[in-house]
């Protein structure tokens, strides 16, 4: 082992590196000196300073905003390409100062080519490749669209109908009153300005008054542990409106009074002929079958419920709001001394008593929704001085009634809800206004998700000045009119679409679970494709870990100019659809090919010395070379590895 | 036969060598281990709980013995494995049966964890106190708001995860549930079903009510024969769809005896030993510290193949595998170098750093969790991510291995001692393999994310820090190449970028919470984290400022050795020319 032990123990490879320098000096000054200037290792350091550095606030970036945004400003940015360009012309450039190469170079050439050639692949697949999504369902036809993860707006011209496609993603741009952007209408002269951006959209409803208008009320309910509030308009005579399925909301005339009688009654029913009643009437009704055995009550609400007679002999129970007590059975009834009785068990002549207690609920001096009456719920009413007189309810049974004033709020009882009038019209109509949600704003249920500026359209008039239009919010993915007077523009604001030279459908969408679970174990999804071309059809698996390719074939694979399908998306609620994520890259081969360089010239870099040639010693007329520098470092060393050889030795 | 390969067979029976003499030779190893831990074992006078630790149960999407079960539910509940109840410890499988048996009214018991002291301060609970028993929080108005508001948030918008307060709560409120579960039985699926999820057994079912019967009176033999009988009925269960005995019998052995926590003190054994006989005994104690190194590898070795074999699949899925196996690499790595150099420094730096990393893992089984679960879809088993992740990481060990060389150089240079030229030759060793496999680790991801995503590359904050933490280890080696720095400023190198691979490795899941890579993705241990970090700063500082007033150490000779070979070579250049 001490014979040919620890070749590189001492630092002499890296020396051994910089040596093939010397042969530079030879050659033409300037070219060289300019080749040495870019391949130098400064340089080189300065780049990985400047890129590592780049990249970690650029992550950091991604994780205070989103992706997205860290791409445009730093991973796709002009600047961070051009260090990547110049990281790459460093790279050739230090292989050339390594002139003439000889054997031992091989790793290094090849680690630094790899880089320059996975670098190249990328930049290919960036300019030339594309990734998108689509969507497809079983059963829908076959579609040729995939939709990229670019944003576009599209204006429709007004002069000629033209719609004009402008790459723009105001997730990323951001407009706001100080970064405003200006679309520019060609041909009309007419401006578009973008000066705000919204992630979280509210549709809150207004009321404005209107002569032609009946009247209106606008609340709005906070909830506080909920932390969410709704905005509810109701005309007078519309349905009631729900709070969450929780209440109900319902404007009224006037306000009705609410009765609430105790009711006793007792029925005696048969089978065969009418049922005798006795107190006063609960609205309920008893039905008792023929044979005896089964017995149906019917509640005031209408509801019913069939039980087996001994099921309910003799028992004491809540149905529909009453009390229910069935006190007697006889199946063969006849009256004896007074007293119903039975004549046998056959079931000629079935009876049954049944005592009902409960209260009954009167509406009096109105009709109210079938809603109001059940649950909770608040009924609104115009009063004179420009008040509103409330009544709250529960189960038809009044709890709290008074006057609101418009901003005045109440508790309403139901948990934490509290209720604030916000305004009230006695002639007016219901609109609907699109704002932004406030940071720190409790999400109600009007919120929702979208990516959406607010533009306004600017007309020059041959005045000199300029009419501009009410700002809009242009939300993504609808077709929005901006409108300045008489003016108006149709803009659109989405993903944009491409056409892909085939057609894609889907067979078939499984998602297998982990065993005794939910949780997916993998999401299999068939898809067909079809050439426009040639009409031919293929069938391909996209599963976990193995996209689907179209064209598919060793060579379309193997180059990359291939379309790979990969699952994106699911929806847990519907598997008849998926997701998936589409993806062309043209440049790679190149990376898969710069990768593979890139590990093997780092092992040969490290870990194959060649043997020294005797060609090699005599062309560098210098054959002790080699020798002579690693005694040097070996002598130097020397010292400080007695104790390792101590080691060995032992 | 040679003589050799004969006791072998005596021991481990026939030579047969297929998957039956290799589960017969593991399972020999596994009771060794078994011996040695179970000595002074039935502490529990009374009851046997241990009977049905082997009963099968099926949760979390895979079949686990009742042990198993008991160990994640208990520590999923209370954070801890064992719970002190009026003064006697209770096990996780002894807790878990008694709830499940409802031998008291363990409502009242103080067993769920309220990790968070903002929430605590939130509800009104107690400033320290961290367990709370069940009545406790569910009458806790405002913790059952939060919960709720938790969940509302949830249904609202799965995709964005819970902060603060409200993570916190929904914790609680799966704690909650779990409780009830274990309580009602709903949890414990051990009654097999063919094809679908197994069913729960049913309270009426005549051993459980031995069972509970035998506990009630303290009776010990009735409750271990209703156990017993319990047990063998449900094994006889439709065979088909139970594991196989030997699957169930290793993950009961694995967590009986914490293979990792032995090899734990085996390293550091082997540090302890090899530091203190760097003077004298230098020859048995380096036999000593090898001997225990390879034993801790091999413990290592023995719970990473029981994972396997459990879970099917390679282990380094989610932050407490990564930092095990990091654990196990650094020492491969080191023993591995020991083997060809044999300077002692390999293995005496590897150990610590192997200590440091099992005492993370296992201190935290909250943020590190250590169950053994399968996959997210994104996961599942397949080559290239099992190359990629562990090319990655045994990436990240080597570098690991140069810190700990690392730290000895620079340990030496602050108290001013000589010789430190070998380590720094060791560092620039490590160093090498670190950046070979994390260069090749981060492209097989991106074959790997090829393959899965569809997509090369696509500046993921993994792979980008990834990327970074290579950066910055080339900037080093160019540096050194450059002449800009020597051996020293190699080891300095080597403690300032493994901060990088910290970053990579842990930030980027715990600090940063962004991007695609999201199923190893937690919080916690912020704090340590960031004094791990501040400390190693200081001590490079310190080191720095001890070389530059001293200049002691064989920097001097290093930096002659560069200029002298500079000056060489060009020399020999110029000699060219004049040729």
């Amino acid at each position: 082992m001490s014979g040919k032990k620890r070749r590189g123990d001492s630092f002499v490879d890296g020396v051994e590196l910089r040596v093939g320098e010397g042969a530079l000096e030879n050659r033409d000054k300037f070219f060289w000196k300019l080749i040495r200037l870019l391949g130098s290792l400064q340089l080189a350091l300065f780049l990985l300073a400047v890129i590592a550095v780049a990249c970690a606030f650029a992550t950091i970036t991604e994780a205070r905003f989103n992706a997205k945004i860290a791409q445009h400003y730093i991973y796709k940015s002009p600047w961070f390409l051009f260090w990547l360009s110049l990281l790459c012309i460093n790279l050739f450039a230090v292989t050339l100062t390594r002139w003439p190469w000889r054997k031992k170079h091989v790793g290094f050439i090849l680690t630094h080519y790899g880089i320059i050639v996975l670098l190249i692949g990328a930049a290919i697949g960036l300019r030339m490749g594309f990734e998108g999504n689509v969507t497809l369902r079983i059963g829908e036809p076959p579609t040729d669209r995939i939709t990229l993860n670019q944003s576009v707006f599209q204006v429709e011209n007004p002069q000629d109908f033209a719609v004009y496609v402008l790459p723009f993603d105001a997730s990323v741009t951001r407009p706001s009153f100080t970064r405003q952007r200006v679309f520019q209408i060609p041909k009309a002269n007419w401006k578009i300005i973008a000066d705000d951006y919204a992630e979280e959209l509210k549709r809150e409803p207004v009321i404005f008054r209107d002569e032609g208008g009946g009247p209106v009320v606008l609340v709005r309910f906070d909830g506080a542990t909920a932390a969410t509030r709704q905005k509810v308009a109701i005309r007078m005579g519309d349905q009631p409106a729900s709070l969450f399925g929780m209440a109900n909301v319902y404007l009224a005339g006037f306000l009705p009074r609410f009765r609430v009688v105790k009711v006793e009654e007792t029925i005696m029913a048969f089978a065969k002929w009418a049922s005798v009643r006795e107190g006063y009437f609960a609205g309920a009704d008893v039905n008792l079958e023929k044979d005896g055995e089964k017995v149906r009550l019917i509640g005031p609400s209408g509801l019913s419920v069939v039980y087996g007679v001994e099921e309910v002999l003799g028992k004491r129970f809540e149905f529909d709001g009453l009390e229910w007590e069935v006190m007697g059975f006889w199946p063969n009834f006849e009256m004896r001394d007074g007293q119903p009785a039975t004549r046998d068990e056959k079931p000629d002549n079935p009876a049954m008593l049944v005592r009902i207690r409960g209260e009954r609920r009167f509406v009096e001096g109105g009709v109210l929704p079938q809603e109001m009456v059940k649950g909770l719920g608040l009924i609104l009413a115009p009063a004179v001085g420009g008040q509103v007189e409330f009544c709250f309810l529960r189960d038809g049974r009044e709890e709290k009634r008074g006057y609101l004033r418009v901003g005045e709020t109440i508790p309403t009882g139901w948990n934490d809800w509290t209720v604030t009038l916000e305004d009230f019209e006695l002639q007016g109509v219901i609109s609907e206004r699109i704002e932004p949600v406030s940071k720190g704003e409790g999400r109600g249920s009007g919120a929702f998700s979208a990516h959406a500026f607010r533009a306004r359209l600017v007309v020059p008039r041959g005045t000199g000045d300029v009419l501009e239009g009410e700002p809009v919010w242009v939300e993504s993915g609808r077709i929005t009119t901006l409108r300045a007077g008489e003016m108006r523009v149709r803009v659109g604001y989405g993903l944009k679409l491409q056409e892909v030279p085939f057609f894609m459908r889907l067979i078939k969408f499984e998602v297998p679970r982990f065993e005794g679970t939910e949780q997916p174990a993998n999401f299999i999804a068939t898809i067909e494709f079809r050439d426009k071309k040639n009409n031919q059809t293929r069938r391909d698996v996209a599963k976990m870990n193995h996209p689907a390719n179209w064209p598919g074939g060793f060579f379309a694979v193997m180059t990359g100019w291939n379309y790979k399908f990969s699952q994106a998306e699911w929806n847990p609620r519907d598997l008849s659809e998926t997701t998936l994520q589409v993806l062309y890259d043209p440049g790679w081969l190149l990376k898969w090919i710069g990768s593979l360089a890139i590990c093997v010239g780092i092992v040969l870099l490290f870990y194959w010395k060649p043997r020294q040639s005797k060609a090699g010693g005599a062309e560098r007329g210098d054959s002790g070379f080699k020798g002579e520098l690693k005694r040097v470092g070996r002598a130097a060393c020397e010292e400080k590895m007695i104790v390792s050889q101590r080691c060995r030795e032992n | 036969m040679t003589k050799r390969n004969f006791i072998w067979s005596k021991i481990f029976g026939r030579g047969d060598f297929g998957r039956v003499g290799f589960v017969c030779r593991f399972g020999f190893l596994w009771s060794l281990f078994f011996l040695v831990s179970t000595v002074g074992w039935g502490r529990n006078g009374d009851l046997d709980f241990s009977i049905l630790r082997e009963m099968v149960v099926q949760e979390g999407g895979r079949k686990k013995a009742f042990y198993t079960f008991a160990y994640e539910q208990v520590l999923g509940m209370t954070g801890r494995t064992e719970l002190v109840v009026d003064g006697r410890k209770l096990p996780a499988e002894e807790l878990v049966l008694r709830m499940w048996l409802g031998d008291r009214d363990w409502e009242k018991v103080p067993m769920i964890l309220v990790d968070d002291v903002n929430l605590r301060m939130g509800c009104g609970l107690e400033r320290k106190r961290k367990l709370y028993s069940y009545e406790e929080l569910v009458g806790n108005a405002a913790l059952v708001r939060k919960i709720g508001e938790a969940a509302a948030q949830r249904s609202r918008d799965s995709r964005t995860p819970l902060r603060g307060q409200l993570r916190e709560a929904s914790l609680v409120g799966m704690r909650l549930a779990e409780f009830e579960g274990i309580r009602d039985g709903m949890l414990l699926r051990v009654v097999p079903r063919f094809g679908e999820a197994w069913g729960v057994l049913s309270r009426q079912q005549p051993e459980f009510i031995r069972m509970r019967e035998a506990l009630m009176r303290s009776d010990r033999e009735g409750f271990a024969r209703a156990a017993r009988e319990l047990r063998g009925r449900l094994a006889a269960t439709l065979p088909t769809e139970q594991p196989p005995e030997w699957k169930i019998a290793i993950e009961v052995a694995y967590l009986v005896v914490h293979p990792f926590r032995w090899a734990g003190v085996l390293f550091g054994g082997a540090a302890v030993v090899l530091a203190l006989t760097s003077t004298n005994w230098r020859k048995q104690g380096y036999a000593l510290g090898m001997a225990l190194g390879f034993a801790g590898a091999v413990a290592m070795f023995c719970g990473f193949l029981t994972r396997i074999l459990v879970s099917g699949r390679a282990p380094v899925t989610n932050m407490y595998e990564s930092i095990v196996w990091v654990a196990f690499g650094t020492v491969f790595f080191g023993l591995i170098f020991e083997l060809i150099y044999r300077n002692r420094y390999f293995v005496l730096g590897a150990s610590p750093v192997a200590v440091l990393s099992l005492m993370v893992a296992d201190a935290a089984p909250l943020k590190f969790d250590p169950t053994i679960s399968p996959l997210v879809p994104v996961l599942q088993s397949n080559f290239w991510l099992t190359t990629h992740v562990l090319t990655i990481t045994l990436g990240y060990a080597a570098f690991a291995l140069a810190l700990g060389i690392a730290h000895i150089a620079l340990g030496k240079v602050i108290m001013g001692r000589s010789s430190v030229e070998i380590l720094y030759v060791s560092i620039y060793r490590c160093l090498q393999v670190g950046v070979l496999l994390l260069a090749a680790g981060t492209l097989l991801g991106a074959v790997w994310a090829n393959y899965s995503w569809g997509r090369f590359w696509d500046w993921d904050p993994k792979e980008t820090w990834a990327l970074i933490a290579l950066l910055s280890y080339l900037f080093l080696l160019h540096g050194r190449v450059a002449g800009k720095w020597g051996g020293f400023g190699l080891a300095v190198g080597a403690v300032l970028c493994f901060q990088t691979v910290l970053m990579a490795w842990y930030g980027v899941n715990y600090v940063l919470g962004a991007g695609l890579h999201s199923y190893g993705f937690g919080s916690g241990g912020l704090g340590w984290a960031v004094s791990f970090v501040v400390a190693e700063l200081a001590f490079v500082v310190v080191a720095i400022w001890r070389k530059k007033w001293k200049e002691v150490g064989a920097d001097i000779v290093d930096r002659n050795v560069d200029k002298i070979s500079a000056s060489i070579s060009s020399e020999v250049v110029r000699g060219g020319k004049a040729d």
